[in-house]
């Protein structure tokens, strides 16, 4: 069995039976995040099971739902658990934030560039400095004021329609079969399959920063936060995992997308493995003995 | 010593505290993780942001 086989299997085991877990989790306690988090981990298992069966062979529908689920969507539904988890901390306001207000930056000197012919450089630092300052004027006018949890249901309400586009577009771009070959990973074949300049691919990139920030943000903030209190350890731990699993991942594709490296299929199988005993190790139990002091509570007289 | 009932003001209160998050090795190495992978996280955004605006060449278009 070659690397190209043997990677993909193992990653869809590793991500099938961390998605039961989650799933079966939602079914005992509830909870949006956990219901989204199945979701995003499914879409993660079916880009694995397609890369698993594309190593034997050629079928469009499987490449179709390889690139949906494992190039496209499962980062943006797997952050769109942490929002929902983190709704009372306020992230689906700050990604709100973070999203108009570098939308508004890279419109205003998109727009200046043609008109004065600036460079790409100075125009990229204009973006990304002007972006953290319009960020934070919409956070602290308008967005932190909004309702968390009614702003995650606009966040998702908008992936679900971004999810249906996308499904959309890449069930109707056209294939070339004859680009395929078994032996080689997708990862290494796609851009020619794919027709150049198809719409689909422009979609790749926002799913994934939004899906990125919310996902790596949201579990630096939640470790950063628990840490700052000196409580739950284990989280702490868990939520660096699941960040570091999810950036490996991130890191690979980007790459790939340069052009410098091949090695998603491996990156896949860490990020599944990281994010799992993450996962495990977040929603452990803390142990019931603890070597600090012995507590001393206050009881309240009424 | 207060008794159950006494009302104790909040920066009295002790509480519990797990062993792991008073060693040195944790108190350094988690920001320092955290430190790092936001880096990382922030460089991968303004790739995929110079992707996504054209500002940065993109071979897989």
């Amino acid at each position: 069995m070659t690397a190209t086989q043997a990677l993909p299997v193992a990653s869809a085991g590793v991500i099938i039976l961390f998605a039961l877990l989650v799933f079966r989790r939602f079914a005992q306690r509830g909870g949006m995040h956990l219901l989204l988090w199945g979701i995003g981990l499914s879409l993660f298992g079916v880009g694995s099971l397609a890369e698993a069966y594309s190593a034997l062979g050629w079928h469009p529908t499987v490449f179709r739902l390889w690139y949906l689920g494992g190039a496209i969507l499962n980062a943006a539904w797997l952050g769109q658990g942490t929002v929902y988890l983190l709704a009372g901390q306020r992230l689906p306001n700050v990604l709100v934030a973070v999203l108009l207000g570098y939308a508004a930056a890279a419109v205003l000197f998109l727009g200046l560039e043609r008109l004065l012919g600036w460079g790409v450089g100075i125009v990229a630092t204009l973006i990304a400095f002007h972006g953290v300052i319009f960020t934070w004027a919409i956070y602290r006018r308008w967005a932190r004021r909004w309702s968390g949890t009614r702003l995650a249901g606009v966040l998702t309400a908008s992936l679900i329609a971004g999810s249906l586009a996308a499904a959309y577009l890449i069930f109707a771009v056209p294939l070339d079969a004859a680009a395929f070959d078994a032996a080689q990973p997708l990862s290494a074949q796609y851009r020619e399959i794919l027709p150049a300049g198809a719409q689909v691919r422009r979609l790749t990139p926002i799913f994934n920063i939004y899906g990125t920030i919310a996902l790596v943000g949201g579990a630096l903030y939640s470790a950063w936060l628990l840490w700052r209190k000196e409580i739950l350890p284990n989280r702490v731990l868990g939520n660096i995992l699941i960040a570091g699993g999810a950036l490996a991942i991130a890191f690979a594709s980007t790459q790939l997308r340069f052009g410098l490296a091949d090695y998603l299929y491996l990156a896949e199988l860490v990020a599944a493995i990281l994010m799992f005993a993450g996962f495990l190790l977040a929603t452990a139990r803390a142990p019931a003995t603890a070597a600090a002091p012995a507590p001393l509570r206050a009881e309240s007289s009424s | 010593m207060p008794l159950r009932g006494d009302r104790v003001p909040l920066r009295l209160r002790r509480v519990e505290r797990p062993a792991l998050t008073r060693s040195s090795l944790y108190r350094l190495a988690v920001p320092i993780a955290l430190v790092v992978l936001g880096a990382v996280m922030l460089a991968l955004l303004v790739l995929a942001g110079g992707v996504l605006l054209g500002l940065l060449p993109y071979p897989g278009r």
